[in-house]
């Protein structure tokens, strides 16, 4: 369990999967999602089967109270070139813009930094999708290019920004939170 | 060990204290139930290990896991492995109470010549409790994991069968 003053980030449990399919078949949450929902209970049960023993690591998120609001993971790791991708959803609406998201990703980039010895974390972001923008910036993550007409979705082609941390803005980051 | 033991170990390798001082063995971080599941049944699996469940005589609760890994018959040498998993039953001397009965599960009925482990240098409530059950430390393992943000070293210590008898 990696725990925040908001948050704390704990393993999946097969009890949650009735939320994520819940989030997956919610347009206005999935609208910038770089997954296809929708997604019906035995594909999700079937995602959360395909976890064990894979790289990719799945958190729940939950409120210091205990309410699932949404889930965080490292979707590859690449260890020769220490670097790795990460993925979030706050699925919970009414628990959008209350830094749920922002220390969920800072706990996952400490455990991904301090513990796997991670060089660089890295993700996509749907160029439209600004508040997500604006969260990955205040935990550090920086745009670093564009990916043009990388994903189509629901008819159209649409632009990815590649935002990216390294472990040296990692480091300052952290010395900045802890003064 | 049985598969049903998976309960006790889940809850216990998602608990941040018992995980602090793991060192790099640690792999089950904040894994699911599933998950769990899998990891024991490759365990059991393992022709190279004994594992045992450590139980509290008072009320048969299970407070920790233990055993012999790295099974080399050939040279009769062997890895122990411990965790207490209750924290609440942390400084009672159980750990090294089940350390002596793995010891003497090795030597005894298994045959062997030389038990030996890893143990992160921070780790100092362990190695303590390594040195008093007899254990000698043969050397440091250099960067031997990545935590807390840098390189930690890990002891190797061992313990032959010799050392156990006149002990």
């Amino acid at each position: 369990m990696l725990a925040g003053n908001l948050v704390r980030l704990r393993a999946p449990q097969r009890a949650d999967i009735p939320m994520f399919v819940k989030w997956f078949n919610d347009p206005e949450t999935t609208r910038y999602l770089l997954r296809t929902p929708p997604m019906g209970m035995e594909e999700e049960e079937a995602w959360y089967d395909s976890l064990i023993g894979k790289d990719m690591k799945v958190f729940s998120i939950e409120t210091l109270e205990g309410r699932l609001v949404g889930n965080v993971g490292i979707i590859h790791v690449d260890w020769a070139n220490r670097n790795a991708d990460i993925g979030i959803i706050i699925g919970e609406k009414e628990c959008w813009s209350m830094g749920y998201g922002t220390e969920a990703i800072t706990l996952l980039l400490g455990y991904m930094f301090d513990e796997l010895n991670l060089e660089r974390v890295w993700l996509y972001c749907d160029m439209e999708n600004l508040r997500a923008q604006r969260c990955y910036e205040k935990c550090g993550l920086r745009t670093e290019g564009v990916f043009r007409h990388h994903r189509l979705q629901a008819g159209k082609f649409r632009d990815d920004a590649v935002m990216s941390i390294l472990k040296q803005e990692w480091l300052e980051r952290k010395a900045e939170l802890s003064r | 060990m049985e598969t049903q033991d998976v309960f006790p170990l889940l809850k216990w390798f998602n608990d941040q204290r018992v995980l602090e001082d793991l060192g790099a063995e640690h792999i089950s971080f904040c894994v699911s139930l599933e998950e769990e599941k899998a990891i024991v049944e490759r365990m059991l699996r393992d022709v190279n290990a004994s594992w045992f469940i450590i139980v509290n005589l008072e009320d048969l609760e299970p407070i920790g896991l233990t055993g012999l890994t790295n099974m080399d018959d050939r040279n009769a040498s062997a890895e122990i492995r411990i965790i207490i998993g209750e924290v609440k039953d942390w400084g009672k001397g159980l750990g090294e109470e089940a350390v002596h009965l793995v010891l003497g599960y090795g030597f005894d009925s298994r045959g062997l010549h030389r038990i030996w482990l890893r143990v992160a240098d921070y780790n100092e409530r362990a190695v303590r409790l390594y040195r008093r059950c007899g254990f000698v430390e043969e050397g440091k393992s250099r960067h031997d994991h990545y935590h807390k943000g840098r390189w930690q070293d890990a002891y190797r210590m061992s313990i032959l069968e010799s050392e156990w008898r006149s002990g």
